[in-house]
């Protein structure tokens, strides 16, 4: 059985450091801690489970740290930012899971953006090698994309190429819609597999600033300092609130969480799934949604 | 109740592939709800309270996006309210009782729209759900609007166009029963296809697309021999031995 439910404690492939406004989200993945057996996560590529903390912590990042304004996304690996959905995983997986997979990690990467609009924590991709296939799609959720200008990092959709698949994150989507990339570009682009780096990444709007590896830190530095000037987000240093969801108990035909409660009809293939309100005084007030933030995680 | 909601949405796409309809119900207070949401608008600007909302949001257009029949029964007791409203009309189908079950001493179901109903919910495709349901007459949506905060019972539901179905306590059970059990006598594909053909109407938006388009096409291609066959590329990807692929255009 997949949970969703982390915590930064048991983090295996991401780390996160505070300073205050800016956060730094880094992946290092650990190729032996898959979700499954039979394929090793290698070059930084993921599966469900690092997407799963990926996630974990763009909602704690929302919820527990309102003093972080701008995020930048990274690798924590020389050479490579990241090789996106790993392809054995992918191979190996069934039909459901696949489709599941790509539902999932779509859903991460519309909630980044969802911060990057709405919450003022702008996501900054600071492309320190490597982004191929799912890795650039990564980089594509966030504002702006910087690419070290060192000969050899560089940004690749290569799945229809290499793997008869499709970019099938956001990535075909992003690159002309979010983007603006000239669809003949797009084109091109989508077609090699040593994907594009230098200016011309640059010129075809593929990344937004290329940056030489003497000044990538002081270049990311100098624009999360930008973001966060424009950012709506409050500077505050409130409590921190548990961010994650409260599951009572797990039977074979039932779920029980605080105001949640799930039931299998297995035979007929229904599940009875029933919200239910909160009894007695309600939090009505700043100071009372707070404490009840840091009671029951609201 | 957002978080619960998300993990449950989660855990049952991820583990329990064979439950092919979820029924959707509420139990509660509706005044309960009604503070809720009241608070939530009163201080929506305030960092906290901003992100319950968009978490919020969030859930519910995963929701939108399962592949499972979503089906809301509203019976006696439920509260069906502004934020829980969302749920009738993030369904495929909905019934509400009209009146209250013979013996019951429980007083007939009513819906109630807040604020919530009308703007902080979007779907992907950035309307409200409501505007979604009343493409064909967006003035409507203010006829809603007329009557937020008030209670409305089955007949009157029923008239605004707000839920699906209202049979009375004689014909409830039979109906909601026979509407589940062929629900799951249909193919779990053709049911996944048409529902979110159906749930999505109006404008195109980069995550509509990003569903709709993209993740579809992924999806048949997943399916295809060209990738995942014999022959197919990821299937012989990393093992050095060429794809073959079958040249005709689908």
């Amino acid at each position: 059985m997949i949970e969703f439910n982390t915590h930064p404690d048991k983090y295996q492939h991401w780390t996160i450091d505070y300073d205050c406004p800016i956060a730094t989200l880094k992946l290092k993945v650990n190729e032996d801690g898959g979700l499954h057996s039979g394929y090793k996560l290698k070059l930084n590529s993921y599966d469900l489970g690092v997407d799963i903390e990926l996630h974990d912590a763009v909602q704690r990042l929302r919820f527990e740290h309102p003093e972080i304004k701008a995020i930048v996304l990274t690798s924590a690996m020389d050479k490579v930012f990241c090789a996106g959905a790993n392809i054995k995983m992918l191979a190996l997986s069934t039909h459901a899971h696949k489709v599941n997979f790509c539902k999932f990690t779509n859903e991460t990467r519309n909630s980044i953006e969802d911060a990057s609009r709405f919450s003022g924590q702008t996501y900054i991709a600071a492309i320190n090698g490597t982004a191929a296939g799912g890795g650039y799609e990564l980089a594509l959720a966030s504002e702006y994309i910087m690419l070290v200008d060192d000969g050899s990092s560089n940004v690749s959709l290569p799945e229809v190429p290499l793997l008869a698949v499709l970019p099938g994150t956001g990535g075909l989507t992003r690159i002309v819609d979010k983007r603006k990339v000239r669809r003949d570009h797009a084109d091109y682009f989508c077609t090699v597999t040593e994907g594009i780096r230098g200016k011309r990444a640059e010129n075809w709007k593929l990344i937004d600033e290329l940056v030489p590896r003497s000044k990538f830190e002081q270049k990311v530095e100098a624009q999360d300092r930008l973001k966060q000037a424009i950012s709506t987000r409050a500077l505050t240093q409130e409590a921190m609130l548990k961010s994650e969801a409260k599951l009572l108990e797990i039977e074979e035909n039932r779920i029980t969480y605080d105001h949640v409660s799930v039931e299998y009809e297995r035979q007929s293939g229904i599940v009875n799934l029933t919200i239910h309100a909160p009894d007695g005084d309600l939090p009505t007030d700043l100071e009372s949604i707070h404490a009840a933030g840091q009671t029951t995680g609201l | 109740m957002a978080r619960e909601l998300d993990d449950a949405i989660m855990h049952l796409s991820f583990n329990e592939l064979e439950l092919g309809t979820w029924v959707l119900r509420t139990q509660g207070v509706a005044d309960q709800i009604t503070i809720i949401d009241q608070t939530l608008i009163q201080h929506q600007e305030h960092w906290l309270v901003r992100e319950i909302i968009l978490n919020i949001k969030r859930v519910f257009k995963r929701l939108d996006l399962v592949s499972r029949s979503l089906v809301t029964l509203i019976e006696p007791g439920s509260c069906f309210t502004g934020t829980l409203l969302e749920l009738v009309f993030a369904a495929d189908r909905s019934y509400m009782l009209d009146g209250t079950f013979e013996g019951g001493n429980e007083v007939p179901a009513m819906l109630r729209s807040t604020e919530m109903n009308f703007g902080p919910l979007p779907m992907c495709n950035e309307l409200t759900r409501l505007q979604t349901r009343f493409l064909n007459d967006p003035e409507h949506v203010e006829n809603v609007r007329a009557e937020i905060g008030k209670d409305l019972d089955a007949v009157f539901a029923d008239e605004l166009g707000l839920v699906t179905f209202i049979p009375d306590d004689i014909d409830w059970e039979d109906e909601v029963r026979i509407a589940i059990e062929e629900r799951a006598s249909f193919s779990p594909d053709a049911l996944t296809g048409m529902e979110a053909s159906l749930r999505f109407a109006g404008p195109e938006t980069l995550e509509t697309k990003i569903f709709g388009r993209l993740t579809a096409w992924q999806n048949w291609i997943f399916q295809r021999p060209n990738a995942v066959g014999e022959q197919g590329a990821l299937k012989l990807y990393g093992t050095g031995k060429q794809a073959g692929f079958d040249k005709k255009r689908v």
